[in-house]
């Protein structure tokens, strides 16, 4: 277990960001972290990598508890776990060329010399398929695409266990997301890399993951195989969030489910299910108590009294 | 074509640059080559042609000694320029990893500076240097200091602010993530990235000292006369313009305009060039 | 009725840079397209295609340093360049309007909405402040907005996402135009959202027999809202049709790379073409402006392409009749 995550909480004032989220990631699995405007996935990406401090809860990373480990020693840990953000244009320093944003990792966590560094260097320009005149250039002359690339390079350095990655596509061009996707591909292949991918864009959730859990809020409403939940998800919300993703096919046939209002603020969350004022299978008791997670099958939870009661919620 | 086209280029972009750069080199040249191109001595005094009105052998008349106004003048970019660029250098050598500190790691450092901020202030700075230098000696290496300390931690205040910014911003959570522990996240991330911002406020700081040591000299503390200083000369001149001779006082009164102008300009121009709507070529 | 008629609009930037050198960008590199009564066009490309810039341009609203340097458009029969500014201000107000991307920016945060919409139309047509509110509680109803009487009270900063594109639609919308355009209607908007403003937009827009071009990157948008499709690269068209023609079988090899690289193609077909670095506006290739990216290219690229038609079909490419059906 690479990673294991218990009872996970962050506050920010009378914001619950994240609520209570358990769930774990194996040696080089890919788990999906899916949800929408408040869901707190971003969060958890922070949490885990520990630029943020958790409220409450615990974080095990590669059997150790780092919930909260004193900076100096998690610095030592960072080597092998790193992580990519949503942004290729902020993520690196405008005034380091790229060869020596890619070089730092190496200079903080290895004893190699300048010739080993900058011939490792090289090689990680290489395996992102960048050519190696990028090395001499400053971030704001590469496209988004490239920056990314460069992002992942800089994570892969110090051969990371587990790498998170926040959002890498959204802020890309179509054309260009394909490529950073087929990259992960080949590196998780290549070095069996876990990762930890955060994501509101359910199609390449998809294409990436093995299991993916759904975020609604600050709690997850359901977690399994990825081919489970898409193909037949049992929690209200994740059918209602995946009925209603518009696949580029004008031949598809779309059976949206209602959506009742908006998501509401995450500022005083009232005590039950988090998606009971949204529901359109929300009883009295929903409202009463968090639902604990039921299981469906192999690995396949969802939090709903109304599947524990055995109801067979929305089918759309 | 290509000599021309940098400066023109950048007179396009910010014409307020242009012209307080101007002002500044002219004046600087004229420290530099000062004893060139002044007519006469400075402190040569000529008893018999005291007071003499701006014209002829003394192109901006002489001043109460019957020194030359005219050397006088230039000289006087001299002492400005002596003062105001090491205490530049004071203020930056000390604001910077003041500001820096403060604004990343914040802690006792910050509130420190903070509360220095308030005093100074709720103060005026120029009651503080007036009362340092009096009890140390008017000395020009105790009113370089005393301006290079007091201005430091408003040059702070700058920085911290930049500083601040940087903080949250995406690539320093990067050095964090990659390892980097806090003294490398502020020497490598922070630093060089937070100066950029506070480099437009030094031409103004630099103008804030100039009139600091002329007032200075001026109220009779700091550089005194003979020497060719322009608040001392001010003050000399002050004594004449009831009686008639304006130009005593005037001429040193406009370059000491110019010069806080030009450094004034400078600055606000440098914030225009450096706006980060433009591309940072960051080499 | 051929409602807006563009033909081969040509804008650019001329700017200084520091060194004082003149560098132009050609943004649009001459737009060609129509849009009929009652259809809904999707104008589809990625980042420097020149969409959002089509948009403005057809709103007569380029600033400087961008320039038309060329084209033509003509909207209801008329032309628009030669119109006076105030002219052109009544015909962007009443019958082609824009519904801008990011609501919490583009409304004024200082106003009550109701006010707003009243204001836009007061602006525009002779109308009483009772009359105007009227009509627009009359709209927040029909963007589905509820309670819309009290709303009409609200301040934007009290709105959600959608709700406030809900607004910017009722704005738009508000003195009946013939053609509203909607710049990236669901930038910003939860996907769960997302589909709920996008579907009362196509309500209003069918039941009020009106045109409307989508300009979007989302080809799963394009897939569900629009008729017919525009792709653009570089400042032109190089493919347009019915959206299902095209989603059938492109035509031009940046159509295929776009379509090939969604999720979906590449779990069934795996990773193919994939896409290169964007256009460098101050220095366009010669001949086809996409040649330095395609996996066609050949040597007669080096010649602009023709516009090929199949029918309503058309691709800007040398191989457009060869290129086989995906």
């Amino acid at each position: 277990m690479i990673l294991e995550v218990n009872g996970l909480l962050k506050r920010f004032g009378e914001v619950h960001a994240v609520n209570g989220v358990d769930f774990h990631v194996a040696a080089g699995e890919a788990v999906g972290l899916v949800g929408e405007s408040g869901s707190g996935k971003s969060t958890i990406g922070m949490l885990v990598t520990r630029l943020l401090s958790a409220t409450a809860g615990t974080i095990r990373f590669d059997g150790r508890d780092i919930t909260s480990l004193p900076e100096a020693e998690m610095r030592a840990l960072r080597a092998r776990l790193q992580i990519v953000f949503q942004d290729p244009w902020g993520a690196l320093n405008p005034r380091m060329t790229i060869g020596r944003a890619l070089e730092e990792p190496l200079k903080l966590h290895t004893d190699l010399d300048s010739r080993a560094r900058m011939a490792r260097v090289r090689e990680l320009a290489q395996r992102v398929h960048l050519p190696p005149a990028t090395l001499e250039r400053y971030p704001n002359e590469l496209s988004g695409g490239q920056l990314q690339r460069v992002s992942i390079a800089r994570a892969l350095a110090t051969q990371p266990k587990l790498i998170v990655l926040d959002e890498p596509t959204s802020s890309l061009d179509l054309s260009v997301r394909a490529g950073i996707l087929k990259l992960l591909d080949e590196i998780r292949r290549e070095s069996g890399v876990a990762i930890l991918f955060i994501s509101h864009d359910l199609e390449t959730v998809e294409l990436v993951t093995d299991r993916v859990l759904v975020l609604y809020l600050g709690s997850v409403v359901e977690q399994g195989a990825t081919r489970d939940i898409f193909s037949a998800p049992a929690h209200p919300y994740t059918q209602t969030l995946l009925s209603a993703s518009l696949p580029p096919d004008p031949d598809a046939r779309l059976a949206r489910l209602p959506v009742i209002g908006e998501t509401p603020s995450p500022i005083h969350l009232p005590p039950g299910c988090a998606f009971a004022s949204r529901c359109p299978a929300a009883i009295a008791s929903c409202r009463a108590a968090k639902p604990p997670a039921t299981a469906l099958g192999e690995a396949h939870t969802a939090a709903c009294i109304r599947i524990a009661e055995g109801a067979n919620v929305l089918t759309s | 074509m290509s000599a021309l086209a940098l400066p023109l280029g950048i007179t396009r972009r910010s014409p307020t640059f242009a012209v307080g750069a101007s002002i500044v080199l002219l004046l600087l040249l004229a420290a530099v080559f000062a004893d060139v191109i002044s007519p006469y001595n400075p402190t040569q005094a000529f008893p018999y042609e005291v007071l003499r009105a701006p014209g002829g052998k003394f192109l901006l008349g002489t001043d109460g000694n019957g020194m030359d106004v005219l050397s006088r003048v230039i000289h006087g970019t001299r002492y400005a320029f002596g003062i105001a660029v090491p205490a530049g250098l004071i203020m930056v050598l000390i604001g910077v990893p003041l500001g820096v500190i403060a604004g990343y790691k914040g802690g006792v450092i910050d509130e420190v500076l903070l509360r220095v901020l308030d005093v100074l202030r709720a103060f005026p700075s120029i009651i503080l240097a007036l009362a340092v230098v009096a009890a140390t000696g008017s000395s020009l290496v105790n009113v370089v200091l005393v301006i290079g300390f007091l201005d430091s931690p408003i040059f702070a205040r700058v920085v911290r602010a930049e500083v601040l910014a940087l903080r949250e911003s995406t690539f320093v959570r990067a050095a964090v993530a990659v390892g980097n522990p806090p003294w490398r996240v502020m020497l490598v991330h922070i630093f060089p990235n937070a100066i950029l911002g506070a480099t437009a406020q030094l031409p103004i700081r630099m103008a804030w000292a100039v009139r600091i040591s002329a007032t200075l000299a001026f109220i009779g503390v700091g550089v005194q006369a003979p020497a060719p200083e322009w608040g001392a000369m001010i003050r000399q001149g002050a004594e004449y313009v009831i009686s008639g001779e304006w130009w005593v006082a005037t001429f040193p009164g406009l370059a000491l305009i110019g010069l806080v102008l030009g450094f004034n300009l400078l600055g606000d121009g440098l914030t225009d060039l450096l706006d980060p709507r433009r591309k940072a070529t960051g080499k | 009725m051929t409602l807006l008629q563009v033909d081969d609009l040509q804008v650019h930037f001329a700017t200084r840079g520091m060194d004082n050198r003149l560098r132009v960008a050609r943004a649009l590199n001459g737009v060609s397209f129509q849009v009929e009564e009652g259809e809904v066009l999707g104008l589809v490309g990625e980042t420097g295609a020149g969409k959002s810039l089509t948009a403005l341009a057809l709103l007569g609203l380029l600033q400087p340093p961008a320039v038309v340097a060329g084209g033509r458009i003509r909207f209801e029969g008329r032309e628009l360049a030669p119109l006076a500014s105030g002219a052109r201000d009544h015909v962007r107000g009443t019958r082609l309007t824009m519904i801008p991307q990011s609501p919490h920016t583009s409304l004024d945060p200082l106003t009550r909405i109701g006010d707003q919409l009243v204001r836009m139309q007061r602006e525009h047509r002779a109308v009483s402040k009772a009359d105007a509110w009227k009509r627009a509680a009359q709209m927040l109803e029909e963007v589905r907005i509820p309670a819309a009487s009290e709303r009409l009270r609200a301040w934007p900063h009290e709105l959600s996402g959608g709700m406030a594109q809900r607004v910017l639609i009722a704005m738009a919308l508000v003195n009946q135009p013939r053609l509203v355009i909607a710049d990236e209607p669901t930038t910003g908007l939860d996907v769960t959202v997302q589909a709920e403003v996008l579907d009362t937009l196509r309500e209003l827009v069918r039941a009020h027999r009106m045109s409307a071009i989508i300009i979007t990157h989302d080809l799963g948008i394009v897939a569900h809202y629009c008729d017919r499709l525009a792709v653009m690269f570089a400042g032109v068209i190089v493919e347009q049709g019915a959206t299902r023609a095209v989603f059938r079988e492109q035509r031009h090899p940046y159509t295929r790379a776009l379509i090939a690289s969604t999720p979906k193609r590449i779990a069934e077909r795996g990773f193919g073409e994939l896409g290169g670095t964007p256009p460098d506006l101050y220095a366009l290739p010669e001949g086809c402006l996409y040649r330095e990216r395609c996996f066609r290219a050949a040597d007669i690229c080096l010649q602009p392409p023709p516009n090929v038609s199949f029918g309503n079909h058309t691709a800007l490419c040398h191989f457009a009749a060869e290129l086989p059906a995906p």
